[in-house]
């Protein structure tokens, strides 16, 4: 009887082994070919960084080929303030998580080894097959994650940009991951303002600098020519909502993070004690509503927006009463900033020109076709852009 | 004196049958090493080791170490990343496991798991509100790791200040401070930022043995070989326990003692644990059962059963989550898919009650 238990229990842990034996098998196998074309690369990644294990006297691993008299490696000072030793010509790239996904995919797609997340489904019909079907290695979640480390390596890029707002703790996991997998971990800073900075900072890591110069300009003249409206605009700012929720009940505050464009195009009506820094924002009721009584409102693209014309309740409200509503458009992302990413910009120009339509007087089609040019490396036929903002 | 003779054979098996585990989980991964550069690798880094202690001595040893004849992505592969993770998991499998049957050693209860007096809730309120502040990873572990701490000395204090009998005062406050914790897991949730923080908080629960790291290795170590080694000691102690504590007191075992300090181990081991891993349920309850079934109720055999077999469980589990997709799958969604299956039909098995 034991014999048998302790039978069982073999085949148990043998076939848990074969499964994952099998799994890593087939799906390794055409990793050696990247791994032979990346094979330059590691050797230049700050090898002597790279021991986390006792000895610390230990010489620096190849000590038999010193600097070259033309240096393959540069320092960069990244925005935690790291400084750390990156090869001079960079090929190879992989992101940390959704945001870098986005703003590094507009400046440099063709270097991109894999994404982090897999891209929106609406974006298939925009995007380059070949970008939309690149390799997912998933998410890092500070220092851990489903980001397999392994098959990091086995992507072969030569570093890994996390883009976005700094958290407190990011310097200290970003070294502990490039201490053990050898690849130099970046962090840049952006939020809205200083998006051009974060591309021009990132054109001259990647070498891109030209490139990085036209998405700069874009993101700091689109903002500069909302502020020209808004002051031509002057005292007739409206009134805004920005409501969202499956109910149309949660809205963005005024002073939150995420009500910056709202802000920026428009008066916030949204006044609480507490605006919350979420991307779902303060839950309300339609009390509180009347109360604002907003000149205007944006709904959500999935909240109730396509139905409040026939509700008696929301009818309640002047703005709807009188048809002053809009649903913000959806493609590939939350055009009002969810996640708060570069499709802000052609969310700024769509918001002036619904809210403005004599100010904002410019052909929005070829506006958000050029940012879906630059950014997404894709036109927008007529057809699709009706299918957005329509 | 047929018994013990069998259990000894078969912790004999199971050891030999880990160490082969381990070899083999060495060998798996997601990144393309053979054998060779990967025990040349670990050579190499065990003869620096060694080279560098002895150094002060024999000077010449200072030097020791193979000549690489792999490149640097496989040694980080083999040494940074692969091994300390294997160890962990190994680890965390066996001080789950032990910690498990200890409790249901000591609470006379076989639906006793680690979670019991709220250590992992008290865990994952540590590691959500370290999230939701912006700690960096180290901070979240030790915040964690306190917190779990702090949930069963507080339940503890409940059942000493309350009357009545002492172990179920002692579950009922562990379950009522381990859901207030719950409960406080869920605000932090609520609050938490859903576009970074709350993704963070989620996967940190669903429990994940990836990014192991050596610093990490070591740092939860040392409260794990406190833990381990008394129970190990005490094994046959809590056997007498399980006999009821006026029996104890005849065989001469202050049985209030003695259930202290194991209940103090067992939750140790299970807050190192849960503050490396996230939740990894289902491993403390069900592995010591599953041991019961090899070697019997006799704790000093359970003991060690429990221990490389809980083990030999994650090890085996956190190669599937590690090798089966290119994505990481959070291990403890993996012990339940993997084991249930296992356990019922293991429990509906013609002939063979449970």
């Amino acid at each position: 009887m034991k014999t048998k238990r302790i039978l069982a229990f073999l085949l148990v842990l043998g076939v848990l082994a074969c499964l994952a034996g099998c799994a890593g098998g087939t799906k390794t196998t055409p990793a050696p070919t990247e791994e032979a074309a990346s094979t330059p690369a590691p050797t230049e990644a700050p090898a002597p960084t790279e021991e986390p294990a006792p000895a610390p006297e230990e010489p620096t691993e190849p000590p038999a080929e010193p600097q070259p008299e033309k240096p393959d490696t540069v320092e960069f000072t990244d925005d935690t303030g790291r400084t750390l030793t990156l090869p001079r010509v960079i090929t190879k790239i992989a992101v940390s998580g959704p945001l870098s996904q986005i703003v590094v995919f507009a400046l440099a797609p063709e270097m991109l080894v894999a994404v982090s997340n897999e891209w929106d489904p609406g974006a298939e019909e925009y995007f380059d097959p070949a970008y939309f079907h690149l390799p997912v290695l998933g998410q890092l979640y500070g220092g851990k994650g489903e980001l397999n480390l392994e098959e990091l390596l086995a992507a072969g890029p030569q570093l890994v940009l996390d883009v976005g707002e700094a958290k407190a703790g990011a310097a200290e996991d970003l070294d502990a991951l490039t201490q053990q997998t050898g690849i130099p971990f970046i962090h840049i800073d952006a939020n809205t303002e200083s998006t051009g900075e974060a591309y021009r900072k990132l054109g001259s890591l990647l070498g891109l600098e030209d490139r990085a110069e036209v998405l700069a300009d874009y993101c700091e003249e689109t903002y500069a020519r909302a502020q020209q409206i808004m002051e031509q605009v002057g005292s007739g700012r409206r009134k805004l909502l920005y409501l969202l929720g499956d109910k149309g009940l949660n809205v963005i505050a005024r002073g939150s993070y995420h009500g910056e464009i709202l802000e920026l195009v428009g008066e916030n009506a949204a006044v609480v004690d507490n605006p919350s820094s979420k991307g779902t924002g303060n839950e309300t009721d339609l009390e509180q509503l009347l109360l604002w009584d907003p000149e205007f409102i944006i709904f959500s693209y999935d909240s109730v927006g396509a139905e409040v014309a026939d509700d008696p309740l929301w009818q309640q409200l002047t703005a709807i009463r009188e048809g002053n509503y809009a649903i913000a458009p959806f493609g590939p992302y939350n055009w009002m900033g969810f996640p708060p990413s570069v499709q802000r910009y052609p969310g700024i120009l769509w918001l002036l020109q619904t809210l403005y339509p004599e100010q904002a007087d410019y052909d929005l089609y070829s506006e958000v076709n050029r940012f879906f040019e630059l950014f997404y490396h894709c036109t927008l036929t007529p057809e699709q852009y009706e299918k957005i903002v329509g | 004196m047929e018994k013990p003779r069998r259990g000894g054979l078969t912790l004999c098996v199971m050891g030999v049958l880990l160490i082969v585990l381990i070899f083999v989980s060495f060998l798996l991964g997601r990144y393309p090493v053979s054998p060779g550069p990967l025990l040349g690798v670990c050579l190499h880094k065990l003869l620096r080791g060694l080279g560098g202690l002895l150094a002060p001595v024999f000077p010449a040893a200072g030097s020791w170490g193979i000549t690489p004849f792999w490149d640097g992505n496989m040694e980080a592969v083999a040494w940074n990343i692969r091994l300390p993770r294997i160890l962990l998991s190994c680890l965390v499998g066996c001080c789950l496991s032990t910690a498990g049957a200890s409790y249901q050693g000591v609470f006379q209860n076989p639906m006793a798991s680690p979670d019991l007096l709220g250590a992992t809730n008290g865990a994952a309120f540590g590691a959500a509100l370290a999230i939701l502040l912006g700690g960096n990873s180290r901070i979240i572990t030790l915040s964690a790791f306190c917190f779990s701490i702090l949930t069963v000395a507080a339940a503890f204090l409940i059942s000493r200040v309350a009357g009545g009998k002492r172990v179920l005062t002692l579950v009922l406050a562990g379950i009522m401070v381990g859901s207030l914790f719950s409960a406080g897991t869920s605000f932090i949730k609520l609050v938490a930022d859903p576009s970074n923080q709350l993704p963070e908080i989620t996967y940190w629960l669903m429990g994940s043995l990836s990014g192991a790291r050596w610093n990490e290795v070591g740092l939860a170590v040392i409260p794990m070989l406190i833990g381990l080694l008394p129970l190990l000691l005490l094994r046959w102690r809590v056997n007498v326990l399980t006999l009821g504590d006026d029996e104890a007191r005849t065989m001469g075992v202050n049985a209030g003692r003695v259930r202290l300090l194991v209940i103090l181990c067992a939750t140790l081991i299970t807050a190192a644990s849960v503050a490396v891993s996230g939740m990894i349920g289902w491993v403390g309850l069900v592995i010591p059962h599953l041991s019961r079934k090899l070697v019997g109720n006799d704790y000093r055999y359970l003991m060690p059963a429990s221990m490389l077999f809980g083990a030999a469980f994650l090890l085996a589990v956190d190669d599937v989550s590690r090798n089966l997709m290119a994505l990481e799958i959070p291990i403890g969604i993996l012990t339940a898919f993997v084991g249930a299956p296992f356990f019922i039909w293991l429990i509906t098995r013609k002939g063979d009650a449970f």
